[in-house]
């Protein structure tokens, strides 16, 4: 075997049709070698962001220069486990997100903050040159997806969605589905919690340390209350989805990547209120597919193909998979948020891309949105549109609250 | 009016006066979904809820219900809100939910007249409705950020030329970053409606270095001659972020010249560059790369001979395979490891011959390794015969994987190797290799047939081997020969066939384990027997009488706890009335107690009375632990 004859610089130029060849052999001056540290902050230091923090921590090529959170024991915790990660006391701790986006020596942002702030922060940090690992659920509406899949695609920036288990807990799903196993896959079943509502929470003094200001940013303003800065928002709409978004990331994530529907959406989502066997919600695609929530055999996942069943069963999963199916997946060798830092270093895209994340979000808003108004659901997939439902529509995008502003166009726009 | 539409009005107005938020929420979707009528009535109960609300949190409540219902009936309502400090952002939070020109209008005109902190969020607002009449009140409040953000939304031509012109201005100055993210955003609308001259200029305009990227972005979109050039300029970029983003966009623009091109420049570009461009051909799966790849993947850098080995999974065939196979015997652990992977990845029959061929003429560990983690049943025969071979550091691995990938047919060969004197050193792989080909056979029956004809003329060791598969198998004429062996004089058969009745699948030897913990005279035995005889009655019909039996046998305090913590895995009345017995014995009382309980808490309901008297005495026992059980478990059953 041999290599084809190296072309000259001239014959390039010819390849490319273009008269303006610049010498590729330069030195940069922003260098990912393979001994070069990532620098990271992070954003959003609660139980889920600390977490994270600890999975990338893990890794020696990425070192974490500051952490913030507007709780300062959260913040205080997370330097902690960087300083003693790292053998020193350089971590720096704020509780201004915005210090850590204007560091020059920060190459990227890990965001665990509650959803209301993702797509603010995520969006600021692109902008600023910085790549995003942006714990799930991504966004808080069908709006700030979009917005952030733009500012990727605009600046060109690395952004991983933090769902672990689309292809961590469930990739055994997806050989089978390739595999075969099942033939053509037709229904699906995915059990995970229900959508948000009110936030009744009655109002209590804002405790001293507490930026409770902050904590809101550009969700409505309402009284603090403690359990939300501890972590229990997610029951309530103003900043969550609520368990439809937050394991209905993971688990629709996982339905629509097994059915390869991942980088679409539905067009139709009933709302079922006498199923038979418990669905909530169906949501139907083009081709045909169905995906339910609630129902099925129990478990987060389960599936019915033109030729066979895949429940989600202990003694189900201990069959071998198919031989010799590839499915692309995480990069680098270091599950999902080593995929994030291999594709820094390469400019890929990660497993869980934004527009994958946005997908998946989007799904699980529209569901929350057919619950919230009681009523189905007609979808167009690619002028992601409600279609014939202004009221509907209406939860595609929220105002915020000054002086934050997504600066991204509704989706009910002309 | 139909009579339900007034229905539902008159159920939407008396459920608006409720306090309690979520059934006033209920009634909103319902009138949301209802007819015309019950929306206006349900938009004048919200109305004038908020007429009288006095506190923030009533009125904040009241706006995120109007943000779901409210028309141009509520502007007038809204807007005067949208001058309080407090109050604007709820009321635009319903505002701007609104359809149509009166919500607009009403944000206009309120944007010369609030304090210019709320002036901000109006802008926002507007400029996300794509309203072009705000274009001239936004322009008044520039050089503000804000203003700026907001043309930038608005994304029109003639906001384009706005903040071009601040841009070369001395207002411009210390926003450059805030004005090239705004023309960003603007070359984006107008590539959107067919604009490619007026978005070009922005993107190759004198954009800051970050946003270089953005350019890039924007001209791959564009993808023309010049657009190329430009794109081009930027892989010799400084900023290594630039280079790399610029080399995929052109990967992108060149659309089907991409490989050919890729394998061109692919030996003078950059090696970080080289990284990428063999990692995309490796993705994009064209053969064509195939030699250019495997020469990669021979020799030079490690980092660039790892993504060649990888990109051969995708795009390797039978030609690479040589290769990728001379790498699994490869010094550096990284280069085996992703040979390996891309040889698994790798399908089709001429691979799997090659891979097959070299195994015959020099089967190795590495390749034992490959054949497992492929699952090629093919190798079968193969393996079996390294497993039987003469190379002793090959039949453990081989046995392994041959137990993985085993059929239903290999079950005799694996029992024959158990008799096969120069493999007594892989016994334990041979079992585990006979336990996998179990999953592959389900008759209980035909699982033992091999077995149970290999044991006649067996040696002792063979024949303890093969009673220990036996009772794995749960084949009923199993069960003779090893009650045979019970009586055998070999203790280490004997001994087998005690651990082999307790752990037997079904209940059928539960007798047989009785008889042994009621006479044999060896300890370890009977202690085995009865403590599998309390577990196989657990189920049975005749359970109770089983565990009183038991309780016979019980002569020692060992044996007395032995039953207790059999009984107390049952939710049985009857046990529980056993376990009753021992309160009183100073050496097992504690141990009764805590049967006692556990028992209680699955099956107090069947007579709760006696049971929770039964509890609440042992709230004085004399045992902490007790005590403290018993206090949770009474908790649960008054909960």
């Amino acid at each position: 075997m041999e290599l084809p004859t190296p072309p000259s610089r001239r014959r390039f130029l010819q390849l490319l049709g273009t008269s303006a060849f610049a010498a590729p052999m330069i030195v940069p001056s922003r260098v990912f070698g393979a001994n070069e540290r990532i620098t990271m902050g992070a954003i959003g230091m609660g139980n889920r962001g600390r977490n994270d923090l600890k999975g990338f921590l893990r890794f020696d090529d990425v070192q974490v220069l500051s952490v913030c959170d507007v709780v300062p024991q959260h913040a205080a915790e997370a330097k902690r486990h960087v300083d003693a990660r790292h053998g020193n006391q350089d971590c720096t701790v704020t509780a201004e997100y915005r210090e850590i986006l204007e560091r020059e020596d920060i190459d990227t942002v890990m965001i665990g903050t509650p959803d209301h702030w993702h797509a603010i922060i995520a969006t600021e940090a692109m902008r600023s040159g910085k790549d995003v690992f942006c714990e799930k659920p991504e966004t808080l509406t069908v709006q700030e997806g979009r917005a952030m899949a733009d500012v990727v695609k605009r600046y060109g920036r690395v952004f991983s969605g933090g769902s672990q288990r689309v292809w961590g807990d469930y990739n055994w799903f997806h050989r089978m589905i390739k595999g075969g196993a099942i033939g053509d896959v037709q229904d699906v079943w995915v059990n995970v919690g229900g959508s948000s509502g009110l936030c009744d929470l009655p109002p209590v003094a804002v405790p001293d340390g507490v930026d409770w200001e902050r904590w809101l940013g550009p969700a409505p303003w309402r009284p603090y209350h403690p359990s939300l800065v501890r972590g229990g928002f997610r029951p309530f709409r103003d900043y969550s989805g609520g368990g439809m978004t937050d394991w209905g990331c993971h688990g629709f994530g996982g339905a629509l990547f097994a059915c390869g529907l991942q980088e679409t959406g539905a067009v139709d989502i009933t709302v079922r209120r006498d199923a038979p066997n418990g669905e909530g919600l169906t949501y139907t695609f083009a081709n045909g597919i169905r995906i339910h929530h609630g129902g099925g055999w129990g478990g987060i996942l389960s599936f019915k193909g033109s030729e066979g069943e895949l429940p989600f069963r202990d003694d189900t999963r201990r069959r071998p998979t198919p031989p010799n199916v590839h499915i692309p997946n995480y990069q680098g060798g270091r599950g999902f948020q080593g995929d994030f830092i291999h594709c820094v270093r390469t400019r890929d895209t990660p497993f869980r891309s934004i527009e994958r994340a946005h997908r998946t979000a989007s799904h699980c808003h529209l569901g929350n949105i057919a619950y919230w108004l009681d009523r189905s659901l007609k979808w167009d997939p690619d002028k992601e549109r409600i279609l014939g439902g202004e009221e509907a529509s209406r939860w595609l995008q929220r105002p915020m609250r000054e002086p934050w502003s997504l600066n991204a166009k509704s989706l009910t726009s002309s | 009016m139909k009579l339900t539409a007034i229905l539902l009005a008159l159920l939407v107005a008396t459920q608006a006066q409720q306090t309690d938020p979520k059934p006033l929420e209920v009634s909103v979707a319902a009138a949301a979904n209802g007819s015309a009528e019950a929306q206006r009535s349900m938009e004048d109960q919200l109305l004038a809820r908020l007429s009288k609300a006095t506190s923030r949190e009533e009125k904040a409540f009241v706006c995120r219900l109007l943000r779901r219902v409210g028309s141009a009936r509520s502007v007038p309502a809204l807007a005067e809100m949208l001058g309080s400090e407090e109050d604007s952002h709820i009321a635009r939070f319903a505002l701007a939910s609104i359809p149509g020109a009166e919500a607009a209008k009403a944000m206009r005109d309120a944007l010369s007249q609030v304090p210019e902190p709320l002036q901000l969020g109006l802008m926002a607002s507007l400029a996300a409705r794509g309203d072009e009449e705000s274009f001239p009140l936004i322009l008044e409040r520039l050089p503000s950020k804000e203003a700026i953000q907001a043309l930038g939304v608005l994304g029109t031509k003639q906001a384009a030329r706005a903040l071009g012109t601040l841009r070369g201005s001395n207002d411009g100055i210390g926003q450059i970053d805030v004005i090239d993210d705004a023309l960003l955003k603007c070359a984006e609308s107008l590539l959107a409606k067919g604009n490619r001259a007026d978005a070009r200029r922005l993107y190759v305009g004198e954009l800051s270095t970050e946003k270089v990227l953005a350019g890039i972005q924007g001209l791959a979109a564009i993808n023309d001659l010049h657009a190329k050039a430009q794109v081009e300029k930027a892989l010799a970029h400084q900023d290594e972020v630039v280079q790399l983003t610029a080399l995929r966009a052109m990967i992108r623009m060149l659309g089907d010249d991409a490989v050919s091109t890729m394998l061109e420049y692919l030996p003078i570009a950059p090696l970080n560059q080289q990284v990428v461009i063999v990692d995309w051909l490796g993705k994009a799966g064209d053969g064509a790369a195939r030699v250019a790849l495997a020469e990669m993947a021979r020799s030079g850098r490690a980092s660039l001979r790892l993504e060649a080995i990888r990109a051969l999974g995708s795009v390797g065939d039978a030609s690479t395979v040589p290769v990728l196979l001379k790498l699994l015997s490869d010094e550096d652990e990284d280069l085996r490891g992703t040979a390996k992977n891309s040889l698994v990845r790798l399908q089709g029959e001429d691979i799997r011959e090659a891979i097959l061929e070299k195994f015959k003429e020099t089967p190795s560990k590495s390749l034992i390794g490959l054949l497992a983690a492929r699952r090629e049943r093919a190798a079968l025969p193969e393996l079996l015969a390294v497993c039987g071979g003469e190379d002793s550091s090959l039949r453990g691995d081989a046995l392994k994987a041959a137990g993985n990938l085993a059929t239903a047919s290999a079950l005799p060969a694996f029992v024959t190797m158990l008799a096969d004197p120069k493999m007594k050193g892989e016994v334990k792989d041979i079992e585990s290799a006979i336990l996998s080909t179990f999953r592959e056979v389900p008759d209980p029956a035909e699982r033992a047939a091999p077995l149970l004809a290999a044991y006649k003329g067996a040696e002792v060791p063979t024949m303890v081997t093969i009673v220990n598969l036996l009772g794995r198998t749960g084949a009923p004429n199993a069960l003779p020969v090893v009650r045979a062996a019970l009586k055998s004089e070999q203790s280490a058969l004997a001994n087998a066939a005690v651990h082999t009745l307790a752990r037997w699948t079904t209940a059928e030897p539960i007798d047989d384990l009785y008889k042994i913990a009621e006479s044999s005279t060896n300890d370890g035995h009977r202690v085995v027997a009865l403590r599998s005889y309390v577990n196989m009655a657990k189920g049975l019909d005749d359970a109770a009488a089983r565990y009183e039996k038991a309780t016979v046998l019980a002569k020692t305090p060992d044996d007395k706890r032995l039953i207790l913590s059999g009984l107390a895995r049952t939710n049985s009345l009857e046990a529980l009335k056993l376990c009753q017995k021992y309160l009183t014995e100073p050496e097992v009382g504690t141990e009764a107690a805590l049967a006692c309980i556990q028992i209680a808490r699955r099956a107090w309901r069947q007579s709760p009375d006696e049971i929770k008297a039964l509890v609440t005495s042992f709230s004085q026992h004399q045992d902490d632990t007790v005590r403290e059980n018993a206090k949770v478990t009474l908790e649960r059953m008054t909960q």
